[in-house]
């Protein structure tokens, strides 16, 4: 597989769970698997025609390869998450930065 | 250190992504402005290339992510069609891309279709398609066996049912087709190819697997409803489906021939679709029987198109769950 996320990555996408469900490949079902990874589909970033084609080929996809389209739909909503994370985190630090340089140009202004 | 217009550029694009300007951020702006502090002007644009530094390597990340996901993706898919895509062979630097994409994604249909069937039909159908290819290549009139029939047609139909659930209106269902088949002028299965009434006249079944086969032919005929008989060879295919039958050979079909021929297969062969439409179907059937004799004409994707839009789904299903085996009640609807 060529994404690059680590090992790491795709190990803590596969801790996270829908509510009700196990999210480690070896506890599920390939009935599982494939709904876990048609639930992920809507909000992966990767282009339509690509979503065609998993929908399609998911009903008859040997396990392994449900293994590797799983891990690869977790590993990109956690990865996206903590992007957003960190995109907020950044517009918080920008704000607030902001806010105190222009606190001191104004003081200056009013003396 | 920074320009006035630069400032108000990086001001302007910042806008948009930290939402309304802090009230506070232009109050300051216009003081400095008023004092010509210059000290401020560049902090300020320190300030908003920074931010801008920062957030724009987010982006690219998360174009990163996005790219990542993409290609493993794109990779499993790949290696689901493996077989599929090596004996198809597109030539993609013939293909625009987004008819290559659709020819794809009509592929991955044919492969679910296929690998759905049991592995004794896969191989019926792999030897159906290598039949089917020599016809297209060499010619010759190799017929399919009854199993390489039913497991070809289900993959076929399939495949159609799945574009006509994407597409269900017919002008776009005809698009689509239309697209396919010139993505397929550079593949080893030109569709052109497929629908040439040299190709068409080997997927019909041979006499001789009838024969050979009688209890395979009677269950076959039995799920659509149609009554044959076995008692003496070749199997005699009861009346009035045997009419129908022999009346599509004649080579102009209308009048009281036509209608028992739109009877018959309202009756067995389509019994969810509605009367104008099983006549419509009759049409485009009939044509096909011609083609086969009058060769070297062919069916067009437009006529495809037609046929499948006009069949109802259920009566596809139907056909198609009769090709497979996967219902035992098939003929209780006919």
């Amino acid at each position: 597989m060529s994404h690059n996320y680590g090992d790491a990555k795709i190990l803590s996408a596969r801790q996270q769970s829908l509510p009700g469900q196990t999210s480690l490949p070896h506890l599920m079902t390939i009935t599982d698997k494939k709904n876990r990874i048609l639930s992920l589909l809507p909000t992966s970033t990767i282009d339509q025609h690509t979503k065609t084609m998993v929908e399609t080929l998911l009903p008859v996809m040997e396990e392994a390869q449900l293994d590797a389209l799983f891990d690869t739909f977790m590993g990109e909503k956690s990865a996206l998450e903590k992007n957003e994370e960190k995109r907020q985190r950044v517009e918080l630090k920008y704000k607030v930065m902001a806010e105190k340089l222009a606190q001191i140009e104004i003081n200056k202004f009013k003396k | 250190m920074f320009g006035i217009d630069t400032i108000s550029k990086a001001i302007d694009t910042s806008k948009e992504v930290l939402g309304k300007i802090l009230p506070s951020l232009s109050e300051a702006w216009n003081a400095a402005k008023e004092t010509k502090d210059k000290g401020f002007l560049d902090r300020i644009g320190m300030f908003f290339s920074k931010f801008k530094e920062e957030y724009d390597k987010l982006g690219k990340e998360k174009e990163q992510i996005s790219q990542d996901a993409q290609d493993a993706a794109k990779q499993t898919t790949e290696q689901a069609m493996t077989g599929a895509t090596a004996a198809v062979k597109l030539d993609e630097s013939k293909v625009e891309k987004t008819d290559a994409d659709a020819y794809k994604e009509a592929l991955a249909s044919g492969v679910a279709s296929l690998k759905s069937l049991s592995p004794e039909q896969q191989a019926f159908a792999g030897k159906g398609f290598d039949k089917v290819k020599k016809a297209m290549k060499e010619g010759g009139e190799d017929h399919l066996d009854l199993d390489e029939f039913k497991a070809v047609a289900a993959t076929g139909l399939s495949t159609l049912k799945a574009l006509k659930t994407k597409y269900p209106d017919k002008e776009k269902l005809t698009a689509a087709l239309t697209q396919i088949s010139k993505a397929s002028d550079s593949s080893e299965y030109p569709v052109a190819g497929l629908l040439k009434a040299s190709v068409l006249k080997v997927l019909k079944p041979s006499v001789g697997d009838m024969i050979s086969s009688p209890l395979k032919a009677k269950a076959f005929a039995e799920a659509f409803g149609i009554e044959i008989s076995i008692n003496l060879l070749p199997p005699t295919i009861e009346s009035p489906f045997k009419d129908a039958m022999v009346l599509m050979k004649e080579k102009e079909l209308a009048g009281d021939n036509k209608a028992k021929v739109v009877e018959a297969y309202g009756k067995y062969i389509i019994p969810h679709t509605n009367k104008t439409d099983v006549n419509k179907v009759v049409q485009v059937v009939d044509f096909v029987h011609n083609i086969v004799i009058t060769q070297p004409e062919q069916l067009s994707t437009d006529q495809m198109a037609e046929l499948v839009s006009l069949v109802d789904s259920e009566d596809l299903d139907r056909i198609i769950a009769i090709f497979t085996g996967k219902t035992e009640n098939a003929a209780n609807v006919a």
